[in-house]
């Protein structure tokens, strides 16, 4: 008996916002946009009782919460978020689902990048209603907003690469921020190697508030590493689907 | 059933470190069922993956559809696999997950898409569960389902019938039968023989990574010739016809298991069935029955592997 094979059918393949909306699903959990909203509130409310009891100004609350929100709170939700988008599927070894559509990789990198920033922002929205309810002006509500979206594709990118990679990319990730970011950040030699430098010295120039930084680079040069930062985990991400060795 | 070849793998090797899991195997596989066989470790799985692009080859070539499997993830949807690994994402019910699958494949109306091939499995689409509370027998049909979203030509199936009751286990073979028929490359991988026998006689036999058969079973039996054939013959006079037999020099050896029954052992079949017809008729014996009894998948597995 001969077979004939089927016709062949003409095939589509998927786009940025089907993949985007698969890893929204992973990275945007309810869980995890509590946790995110959750800090900021503690923050803000943490502001409050300050200027309270020790007796602050109103400017000095806010910028504490502010500066929480940039040194604490964003970095550890967003290399939390990225390092997850694909490092769930490849430490539970079900980034085969993924790894055999017909898509292109880059497209998948995008849309985990994408969906990870997209996660952040009821967090950075959620920031920018208390400060404006603080009394902000909307010059410093916009540059917040602004630093923060920013800040948050520069450390995206790279920690999705991360987790395309390897096992345990939040360790790594978190490793990051606490040793080069907080403990040797004030270095200007290791400062250069924060994305978080970069946010805040957006702030800085968007806002015209004055923070201290171990090196304040110019807005441009702000924008140009974080967006190529984001570019480069971007390639990365990519180039790590292509060489997967897929359980 | 014969056809073009749709899996091609040439002189292909794979290695890990120091370990060879497959070593120089050639083989082409063309539409319909075809079972891949070999003992845990022979190197099935990494066969499989293989085809379908997961790993590269270490050394030779591996074209599906006449394309490289590594450089264009499932050949826009015509490959599909049902991988080993029990692991789906926990998190997400059943038609979510291959809703969101469907979408990322490009399939015009992912979730009646995704519906339509629960339902293939006999899997409820409005199941509002997590698959993480999934058995391991709806896993395994979940798994399969997803594999279905995009129509795939060629199939790839690494023990897919692993942790099933019997009636699933009937369900899955009779869709594999079906989408072989339907003129798909079906290539399902197992090491429970029994299984195997169901889906069909074209196997793909692996032992120690290299290959060891490939074909119709019932052919490679006949072409094991450097060893006795045990046939049983049940005949109401086992005695005068074995005594026939021996001087007809069809057998090489006899043995009487039972009344009325006569397990002869031959290194020529084609002689021996000429024979034992006449013979009996010589003898005034009225045969019952004649059995092979190494005939079975099991005895030429056996076979084959123990004598790698």
């Amino acid at each position: 008996m001969t077979v004939t094979a089927p016709a062949a059918k003409p095939r589509t393949k998927g786009g940025v916002l089907a993949a985007a909306k698969l890893a929204f699903a992973t990275v945007g959990t309810r869980g995890r946009l509590i946790a995110s909203v959750g800090g900021v509130l503690f923050f803000v409310a943490l502001a409050l009782i300050l200027q309270t009891s020790a007796d602050l100004a109103k400017a000095e609350a806010r910028e504490i919460a502010v500066a929480s929100f940039f040194l604490l709170l964003l970095p550890l939700m967003c290399v939390s978020n990225a390092s997850i988008a694909f490092g769930n599927a490849v430490q539970d070894n079900t980034l085969v689902y993924i790894w055999l559509r017909p898509i292109a990789r880059w497209k998948l990198a995008v849309a985990h990048v994408a969906a990870t920033v997209a996660s952040l922002l009821p967090m950075i929205i959620a920031l920018s209603l208390s400060i404006f309810l603080f009394g902000s002006s909307v010059k410093y509500v916009g540059s917040v907003a602004m630093a923060s979206v920013m800040t948050a594709v520069g450390y995206s990118g790279p920690v999705v690469a991360l987790g395309a990679r390897f096992k345990r990319a939040s360790m790594i990730a978190i490793t990051y921020v606490i040793l080069v970011e907080s403990i040797l950040g004030g270095l200007a030699a290791v400062g250069r190697f924060s994305i978080r430098n970069y946010g805040v010295a957006l702030f800085v120039h968007a806002s015209g508030e004055k923070l201290d930084l171990s090196v304040t680079p110019g807005a441009l040069t702000s924008v140009l590493v974080l967006v190529g930062a984001c570019a480069a985990g971007i390639a990365l991400t990519t180039w790590f689907l292509k060489r997967a060795d897929v359980a | 059933m014969s056809s073009q070849p749709t899996i091609s793998l040439t002189g292909v090797t794979k290695w890990f470190g120091d370990v060879v899991a497959l070593n120089d195997v050639t083989v082409d596989i063309g539409s319909g069922v075809t079972a891949l066989l070999g003992p845990n470790g022979a190197g099935k799985s990494t066969m499989l993956r293989l085809l379908c692009g997961l790993t590269p080859p270490s050394q030779g070539t591996v074209r599906v559809l006449g394309r490289n499997p590594r450089d264009e993830p499932s050949l826009d949807g015509r490959l599909a696999l049902v991988a080993q690994q029990e692991a789906l994402p926990e998190s997400f019910n059943a038609i979510t997950f291959l809703t969101h699958l469907a979408d990322l494949s490009g399939v015009a109306s992912p979730k009646d898409a995704a519906t339509a091939c629960l339902e293939r499995v006999e899997l409820d689409p409005g199941l509002d569960r997590k698959l993480k509370t999934y058995s391991k027998g709806m896993r395994q049909r979940v798994k399969v389902a997803q594999a279905l979203l995009t129509d795939p030509e060629v199939l790839v199936l690494d023990e897919p019938l692993e942790g099933l009751d019997p009636r699933q286990r009937l369900l899955l073979i009779g869709l594999f039968q079906d989408l072989g028929v339907e003129g798909r490359t079906v290539l399902v991988s197992s090491h429970v023989l029994e299984e195997v026998e169901r889906f069909g006689s074209r196997v793909v036999m692996l032992a120690q990574g290299r290959l060891a058969a490939e074909g119709d079973y019932h052919d490679i039996r006949d072409l094991m010739d450097d060893r006795p054939h045990r046939i049983r013959v049940t005949t109401d006079k086992p005695r005068e016809l074995a005594n026939a037999l021996v001087a007809a020099g069809a057998v090489s050896q006899v043995s009487f298991p039972n009344e009325g029954t006569l397990v002869c052992e031959t290194e020529a079949v084609t002689v021996f069935r000429t024979s034992v017809v006449s013979e009996a008729r010589t003898v005034g014996a009225r045969l019952t029955a004649i059995t092979p009894l190494d005939d079975d998948l099991e005895s030429v597995f056996r076979y084959l592997v123990q004598h790698r």
